[in-house]
């Protein structure tokens, strides 16, 4: 049997076809979105670069004294948040309450800043826990209270396996994390006892709130598109 | 009084190079345990620290080196595999791992209480454990292996699953349905036994030592099942001179990628902690 008379040739001869006809019109049509896509990075450079800057002023205002997110609506939106959701029930901790106001919070009254710098995330693909293994997504954030400081690491996810996954709210983020290294932060900085568990939940949802600003980036313009498929 | 570093306490690294900073840091008892990175060499290096003097226990899925099942028999590959004793089980795996214990000259292994998915009966998980325990105890005895079953901590309502023996009654019971297998008791997760008194936690270790096969040492401090560092405000250390003074600590402390001298202070100061009780 000759190859022309195979019985893939006919509709390989279609498809050969197909490729001539269309795909120099895709291979322009990504010419033409990638040339666009330049004038439009041109043209949206000079707000990304504005926005790298207020971002830069921000983590310096920060790094400066974290008490700065204080009177602002996202941080008292964010702290009624933290106060709605559940506190784990197994805490043995007593649970300091925080008003509602921070500007009223106790921590207004220290002397010295709350400097928080180094803020980094991380990925361990092999994290473990005590029966399964798992790659574990997380950051860490340096926290100095005067002479005092440590490194706040911190869990947000464990990725099991493709069906399973544990996350970690912010709420259990602060609980579960943030607050013991605070206060050790504390105590190392020689806090009066009485003050300690009041300044640990109080520094513990600013520092919870911080790393979301943390993590923010400049807005860029993507251009994302799908062919419709059939199946 | 003995004093085994679990490799669950520098996990994220081979089997050999975890081996190698416990050897450096002059630690020669050693539990098995989840935490380093599986690979073809774990089994091969556990053996050679052996024979130049390591000594070791085993603990629950430990990562070490399975000839595999039918079909795989003359192939040798890393094995970390988790299982759950409230379920049924594949006991020729269990086979294979206890033979490996036993060729290895390892006479101590310790198991998870099992886990079910909550709203489900926990009875028929418990007896369903009963099962496994039992059965697995009779290919340890076989052996020469002495078996141990953990006690476990109660989980968040979110986990989905509920660990048997997380609670004082239920390990009661379990004593006293299985008279012959030893209790492993960890410290961190009493801790997050929130309904029982210090006092009360402690009694498990007023057992007659020969019921208690180990005792696990590190700290849940009312967080996740994070394995943190002992220090002064742990809630056992003060009481640590009535602890027995014949049954071996494990302590799984997470020390990873601290350099040897760390790995060092802090067996040393955990092991200069625990030896209060044998001054008493």
């Amino acid at each position: 049997m000759t190859k022309s008379n195979s019985l893939l040739a006919n509709y390989q001869a279609l498809v050969q076809n197909h490729a001539t006809q269309f795909d120099p019109e895709i291979a322009a049509l990504r010419q033409l979105v990638e040339a666009r896509m330049q004038e439009v990075h041109s043209k949206e450079q000079a707000l990304v670069s504005a926005q790298e800057v207020e971002l830069k002023r921000i983590t310096d205002a920060l790094a400066t004294d974290a008490r700065c997110l204080l009177p602002i609506p996202e941080f008292s939106e964010f702290v009624q948040e933290y106060k709605r959701m559940s506190r784990p029930w197994y805490s043995q901790k007593s649970e300091s309450p925080i008003a509602d106001d921070p500007t009223t919070w106790v921590l207004t009254t220290l002397e010295i800043p709350i400097v928080l710098t180094n803020f980094q995330t991380s990925v361990d693909p092999n994290g473990y826990d005590d029966e399964r293994t798992h790659t574990l997504y997380g950051y860490s954030v340096s926290l100095k209270l005067g002479d005092a400081k440590g490194v706040i690491e911190v869990q947000e996810k464990r990725i099991y396996n493709l069906d399973e996954c544990r996350e970690f709210s912010s709420k259990e983020q602060i609980d579960f994390f943030i607050a013991d290294y605070v206060d050790d932060v504390l105590r190392e900085a020689n806090y009066p006892l009485s003050e300690i568990n009041q300044l640990t939940a109080e520094i513990s949802v600013l520092l919870g709130y911080a790393t979301q600003v943390f993590v923010l980036k400049p807005r860029t313009a993507v251009f994302e598109y799908t062919s419709l498929q059939d199946d | 009084m003995d004093l085994y570093l679990s490799l669950s306490a520098y996990g994220g690294v081979p089997t050999r190079e975890a081996l190698t900073v416990f050897w450096d840091a002059g630690i020669r008892h050693i539990e098995l345990a989840i935490g380093p990175k599986p690979d073809d060499d774990a089994a091969r290096a556990i053996q050679d620290f052996g024979q130049q003097g390591m000594v070791y226990r085993a603990h629950h899925a430990f990562v070490w080196s399975d000839r595999g099942s039918q079909g795989q028999s003359s192939q040798r590959y890393s094995a970390h595999r988790p299982f759950n004793l409230a379920q049924p089980q594949d006991w020729k795996y269990f086979q294979r791992l206890t033979d490996w214990l036993a060729n290895n000259g390892i006479t101590a292994y310790s198991v998870h209480g099992g886990h079910f998915p909550t709203l489900t009966e926990r009875a028929k998980a418990y007896a369903t454990f009963l099962e496994n325990v039992h059965y697995l105890h009779q290919l340890c005895q076989e052996r020469g292996i002495v078996l141990g079953v953990e006690t476990m901590y109660p989980t968040l309502p979110i986990a989905g699953k509920e660990y048997l023996l997380d609670n004082a009654s239920e390990v009661a019971q379990f004593c006293q349905d299985m008279p012959q297998i030893k209790l492993v008791v960890d410290l961190a997760h009493l801790n997050i036994w929130h309904h029982c008194s210090d006092s009360s936690k402690l009694q498990w270790l007023k057992l007659l030592p020969e019921r208690l096969l180990e005792i696990h040492i590190s700290v849940y401090d009312g967080r996740h099942d994070i394995h943190s560092r002992i220090t002064q405000k742990t809630w056992w250390v003060s009481h640590v001179a009535q602890f027995p003074t014949s049954v071996p600590f494990v302590l799984e402390s997470r020390l990873n990628r601290l350099p040897v001298s760390v790995v060092q202070q802090e067996y040393s100061s955990i092991a200069d902690l625990i030896s209060v009780a044998s001054q008493k």
